[in-house]
């Protein structure tokens, strides 16, 4: 036989060995996709596909970049005095928008800094001043040349600004910070910072300037297993001190807030959690109820909760609040709902006029009351956050947020009239996610969006009892969702390998009791939840250098003795089970922190990120303070050694933890 | 009858639940089936009583059949669906609007069970073998829900929910209270809504809401002025739910299925009752809604022996008949054989490798009722005794709060009294409840006001496991001073 045969019959010997090759990477290829994604999901039935995960999700690579796009997502509303003009600002844009309301396009798009969230304007309608949530300071803008003249210092995570009337100083809430800034736009300086109760959100003052009100999103500090009481903080703008301090009992998330024409009432957006009853049921209120929230300053500062949701439909995240000039509706839009809540105020006064305290109890967990004084539910694009109204109270602007969109009411006929659209363009894979995130109707009967719960994917500092583990055991606390990419396993437990099965139909099954979310919704979801950046660090220095107590406390983090030079053994040292650059080992540990009512002693292991932010701490919230993990919740160094630190080393080693973590470039949404 | 008229009444139903997302059936124009957004209905013979009253009989009317009728074709006249079967009605069209499942009987004097048809092709085939079943209607999930007789601790069958898998295997009771359960809709949001009776007066029915699995069953609406339930209701696009409701004081005949024609908002059923076909003579027996603006009710005016379709528009009052009325018939039971969107399915919690489920009270001595109305209201509420349809369960003190928490045998028919410190009893008993296999019920106390949401306020009682029942030394019969009423007649 020639050469050339052999070669001819060697030809199909060669192919066949190489398609058993491949057969004998691809089928266990094959096999072990398939079981990866089993593993991911929890489900045996999930769809093999690799595109989300890997692909769509990852928003800095190539095809992510070319797949994602930028939306400016409007967030805040101010009408020019003259009626011609909308000022927006764009969340996630970085920039004001000036919208022409005759033309019904944007004119001009003025950058400001990052994540701008509030706007005023001066009296004379030349300047507007934007708060910077990560920017840490607000934004003078001339309207005129169409940019910013300047930029005020405040504190942390600025959110809601109110002028004074003659628009010589502006009052921000810090969210972050717990504070109010108080600028002197004279000289451009913050001339105070205030105390705020916990995460101070907006800000309103009284038309008379005696006043300023400022809301507070989270529960003051609770102690273990207390019902949430949010502070409405309210300034005396004469002695430009905090004169009360009124409490929301029983809510929080107390976010927008307006004042009737004669400043008898406070009205404000409020959410009455039910986070200390087993979680077996959402239908009638048992989960979580929305409603407003009323100081009457005629009585002496009576503070009334009324809900604005019915027994069988609810409202979800009431965000802003706008009363008309004549004083007798108030608009609430309600952001997880897609829908404006129109609320007639004289049916309220009716309601209230001479009615026993014991009543008001009542009325605020009487979801059949609403009947009475919800007159209209008028529905919306996505999201709708801020409300303006014209200065003649004939039309209501809403910013529908994840539609980049402005609708237009007519407030006579109580419906959409208009829309302007800012830019919106196609939906992207994970601004779907981001819709799905903030949409009450994947829950019974809209009782709750992920929104609720961990609002700006951020938490809501509360613990809760959910059921599938039995109820009254097992109290778990409620965390943040920025910066989970990385730290999988996740629940408390460990329980679930990744955020696709924490997801999935048994979320369904034990939280919103409805329809799962479809396999390419949980995707976008999954994929919108991993791209939640943590906030920028407020702890840490613009040079990311560490201050000299945050290297003191580095060095208690890293030490391996104890004061007495006795070795600490590995097992028990901080940075055995928290090492960098997250700062965990994504193993469950007993660090002898399990209760009398749990069924677990080890629990995840959870990153060091923005600690000063996470509070309350724990598995199950029972610290209310990082200081309380050691001086209450470790007595035995079960969770490190740290009894013999002294109480300055202590304060070092929390300084130090307080400066993990964060970013330079928040992708808060 | 006003055809041409009518014929465009058809159109714009047409358009309006296409409007609503809804793909019309592509059926055959030939022969007995349906064609797009068809009327189909139940025709009852003369001198039977037509479907709806209290009496068992009316749920099996001899000789009934299940017919269809097209606007758009009225010439055709209308068009027997079921002539293969001795007696028929029920019809309900699956959300895809193309089965339909109707209660047949096959062979006069044979069992009544639930069968399925296919629209297009005009086939029929059994869906479940039990006997005596009827008012089926498609589930999320494909399956059916269906009401048929049953003994739960009673000695005679009742009508319980049953549901049966989309292979119609293996139908399992959902309902467990000694009451009449018929008549079951599926609500968008997944619910079912139908109508329970209780044994001893017929008058005494309610209108109850319970996910498909059994569990979260509670009062959707009733009329405290004694209105009786009968048929099944219906949501409108507007998210209301529309029904039919009498009263003994009504109707001369006590067993006629007729009455008023009843809209209550979904969102506030218990308090936003409104009798749409007020100033209307005559008796409403079925409806369906067509839109917003439009019913198309089966009617008999007071001139006729005859219930017929009409078109119902509740602003106007204006009713128009759909088509010539058969004096040999009544025209009952109507539906629009057209796809429309599925139900919400979810998740079961129930556990049937249990046998248990769970309840826990915020606070047993809440009552949202008046003082003048609470009975034995200034007495302490020590405990409080939980009864079975034969005897006592156990009795579970109450914690400081006033909460309880208990573990009690599964799809069983209990009642709750309250007891002061003596053991008498100071309210109660409650209504029939009942927990499902690893149900875990809440309520916030005796008497609560159904619109109320609770205070959010940790129970003491679930700090500890529940209190198992029955316990030790329970199950003794009933000392007749309390107890259930309608039990073992």
């Amino acid at each position: 036989m020639s050469v050339e045969g052999h070669r001819r019959r060697r030809w199909p010997l060669l192919a066949g060995a190489a398609f058993l090759a491949g057969l004998m990477v691809a089928i266990p290829g094959y096999r072990h996709s398939v079981e990866h994604v089993r593993h991911i999901s929890g489900s045996e039935s999930a769809s093999l596909n690799c595109v989300p995960c890997h692909v769509l999700s990852k928003q800095d690579g190539p095809i992510g970049r070319l797949l994602n796009r930028e939306y400016l997502s409007p967030l805040d509303i101010a009408v020019a005095d003259d009626g011609s003009r909308l000022y927006v600002t764009a969340e996630e844009g970085d920039v004001l928008l000036a919208v022409d309301l005759r033309e019904k396009r944007v004119a001009s798009s003025i950058p400001v800094g990052r994540r701008p969230h509030s706007v005023v304007l001066s009296p004379d309608g030349r300047a507007a001043y934007v708060s910077n949530r990560w920017s840490n300071s607000v934004s003078i803008v001339d309207l005129r040349a169409g940019e910013v003249t300047g930029e005020l210092p405040v504190g942390t995570g600025p959110s809601g600004l109110a002028l004074t009337p003659d628009g010589s100083a502006l009052y921000v809430a810090n969210t972050v910070s717990n504070d109010i800034s108080l600028l002197d736009l004279t000289s451009g300086r913050e001339r105070k910072r205030l105390p705020a109760g916990n995460a101070p959100y907006a800000v309103s003052m009284a038309r008379d300037g005696e006043a300023v009100y400022v809301t507070n999103r989270l529960s003051s500090q609770l102690a273990f297993r207390e019902p949430p009481a949010a502070e409405l903080t309210v300034v005396d703008a004469g002695s430009e001190r905090v004169g009360a301090r009124l409490t929301f009992q029983s809510a929080h998330l107390i976010e927008g807030i307006d004042l009737t024409p004669g400043g008898h009432w406070a009205v404000v957006t409020l959410v009455r959690p039910k986070n200390l009853i087993p979680a077996t049921q959402i239908g009638r209120g048992w989960m979580l109820t929305f409603g407003l929230g009323i100081v009457d300053r005629a009585q002496g500062g009576r503070v009334i909760q009324l809900p604005l949701d019915d027994v069988n439909a609810f409202y979800a995240d009431p965000y802003d609040v706008v009363v008309t000039p004549n004083g007798e509706l108030a608009f609430v839009s309600h952001a997880g709902a897609d829908v404006i809540s129109a609320v007639d105020l004289q049916a309220i006064r009716e309601l209230l006029d001479g009615l026993p305290a014991d009543s008001l109890a009542v009325y605020a967990n009487h979801l059949g009351v609403s009947d009475r004084y919800v007159i209209k539910r008028i529905p919306t694009g996505a999201n709708p956050k801020g409300l303006a109204l014209a200065p003649d109270g004939r039309r209501l602007y809403v910013a529908e947020r994840l539609d980049d969109r402005i609708s237009i009411v007519d407030v006579e006929r109580l419906e959409i009239i208009d829309a302007i659209d800012l830019g919106s363009g196609r939906e992207t894979f994970l601004r779907r996610g981001q819709r799905l995130f903030h949409d009450a109707g994947h829950s019974f009967q809209g009782q709750f969006s992920c929104r609720s719960c961990h609002p700006e994917g951020h938490h809501d500092a509360l613990t809760y009892d959910l059921e599938p583990d039995g109820i009254g055991r097992n109290v778990v606390n409620n965390v943040s969702l920025r910066g989970l990419a990385e730290t999988a396993p996740y629940k408390w437990t460990g329980k679930n390998a990744s955020l696709y099965r924490q997801c999935g139909f048994r979320f369904a099954k034990w939280l919103t009791r409805t329809e799962p979310f479809s396999e390419d919704e949980l995707y976008a979801l999954v994929g919108y939840i991993l791209s939640l950046s943590p906030a920028p660090g407020r702890y840490r220095m613009p040079s990311g250098e560490l201050t000299e107590t945050q290297l003191r406390g580095r060095a208690v983090f890293e030490r391996t003795v104890t004061n007495d030079g006795d070795p600490i053994p590995p097992e028990n040292r901080c940075t055995t089970c928290h090492p960098p650059p997250l700062f965990t080992n994504k193993q469950k540990v007993d660090v002898g922190t399990s209760g009398p009512t749990d069924t677990e002693t080890e629990f995840d292991t959870p990153a060091l990120s923005n600690l000063y932010d996470h509070g309350p701490y724990l598995h199950d919230g029972r610290a209310i303070t990082l200081e309380e993990i050691w001086t209450k919740y470790s007595p035995d160094d079960t969770h490190g050694v740290a009894n013999d630190l002294t109480k300055a080393q202590l304060n070092d080693l929390i300084e130090y933890l307080k400066s993990l973590g964060g970013t330079d470039d928040s992708s808060e949404r | 009858m006003r055809i041409d008229r009518l014929r465009g009444r058809g159109v714009v139903a047409g358009a309006v639940l296409a409007s609503l997302g809804i793909a019309g059936v592509l059926a055959s124009r030939t022969g007995a089936r349906p064609a797009s957004g068809v009327i189909v209905f139940t025709q009852v013979p003369a001198g039977v009583a037509a479907p709806g009253g209290p009496d068992l009989s009316q749920r099996y009317p001899t000789g009934s059949r299940i017919v269809s009728y097209d606007p758009l074709e009225p010439e055709v006249g209308v068009r027997v669906l079921t002539e293969d079967f001795h007696s028929a009605r029920a019809p309900a069209v699956s959300p895809d609007g193309s089965r339909m499942a109707f209660s047949g009987q096959k062979q006069g004097g044979g069992p009544w069970q639930i069968w399925e048809l296919e629209l297009e092709r005009g086939r029929s085939r059994l869906l479940t073998p039990t006997e005596g079943a009827t008012d089926p209607a498609y589930l999320a999930d494909g399956g059916i829900v269906f009401s048929a007789p049953a003994a739960h601790g009673t000695a005679e069958p009742r009508h319980a929910l049953f549901t049966a898998a989309p292979d119609a295997a293996d139908p399992r009771p959902i309902t467990f209270h000694p009451a009449e359960d018929s008549s079951p809709t599926v609500l968008l949001d997944g619910r079912l809504l139908f109508v329970t009776r209780g044994f001893a007066a017929s008058t005494e029915s309610r209108r109850m809401t319970m996910r498909a699995d059994g569990t979260a069953a509670e009062l959707f609406y009733e009329n405290r002025d004694g209105g009786r339930q009968t048929g099944r209701a219906r949501e409108t696009p507007d998210d209301r739910v529309v029904f039919v409701e009498s009263s003994a004081r009504e109707n001369a005949d006590p067993v006629a299925p007729g009455g008023r024609l009843i809209a209550v908002s979904g969102r506030r059923p218990l308090h936003s009752r409104i009798d749409l076909g007020s100033g209307i003579e005559g008796e409403f027996h079925s409806v369906v809604p067509l839109s917003s603006d439009e019913l198309l009710v089966s009617y008999r005016p007071p001139d006729r022996a005859r219930y017929g379709l009409y078109a119902f528009e509740p602003l106007t009052g204006r009713l128009d008949p759909l088509l010539d009325p058969d004096p040999g018939y009544d025209a009952t039971e109507p539906i629009v054989a057209i796809a429309r969107p599925a139900p919400k399915r979810f998740e079961s919690v129930v556990d049937l490798q249990r046998d248990t489920g769970e309840l826990y009270c915020l606070d047993a001595d809440h009552s949202d009722l008046p003082a003048d109305r609470q009975p034995g209201s200034s007495a302490s509420i020590a405990s409080v005794r939980i009864l079975s349809a034969t005897g006592i369960l156990g009795e579970v003190p109450l914690e400081a709060d006033g909460s309880f928490y208990i573990e009690l045998p599964a799809d069983s028919p209990v009642r709750l009294e309250t007891l002061d410190g003596a053991g008498r009893v100071v309210r109660g008993p409650s209504s029939w409840i009942w927990v499902r296999p690893n149900e875990r019920r809440g309520c916030i106390g005796c008497h609560e006001d159904r619109e109320l949401a609770p205070e959010n306020r940790a129970p003491l009682a679930v700090e500890k496991p529940p209190v198992t029942l029955p316990s030790v030394a329970s199950e003794a019969p009933s000392d007749g001073t309390h107890g259930p009423d309608e039990v073992g007649r």
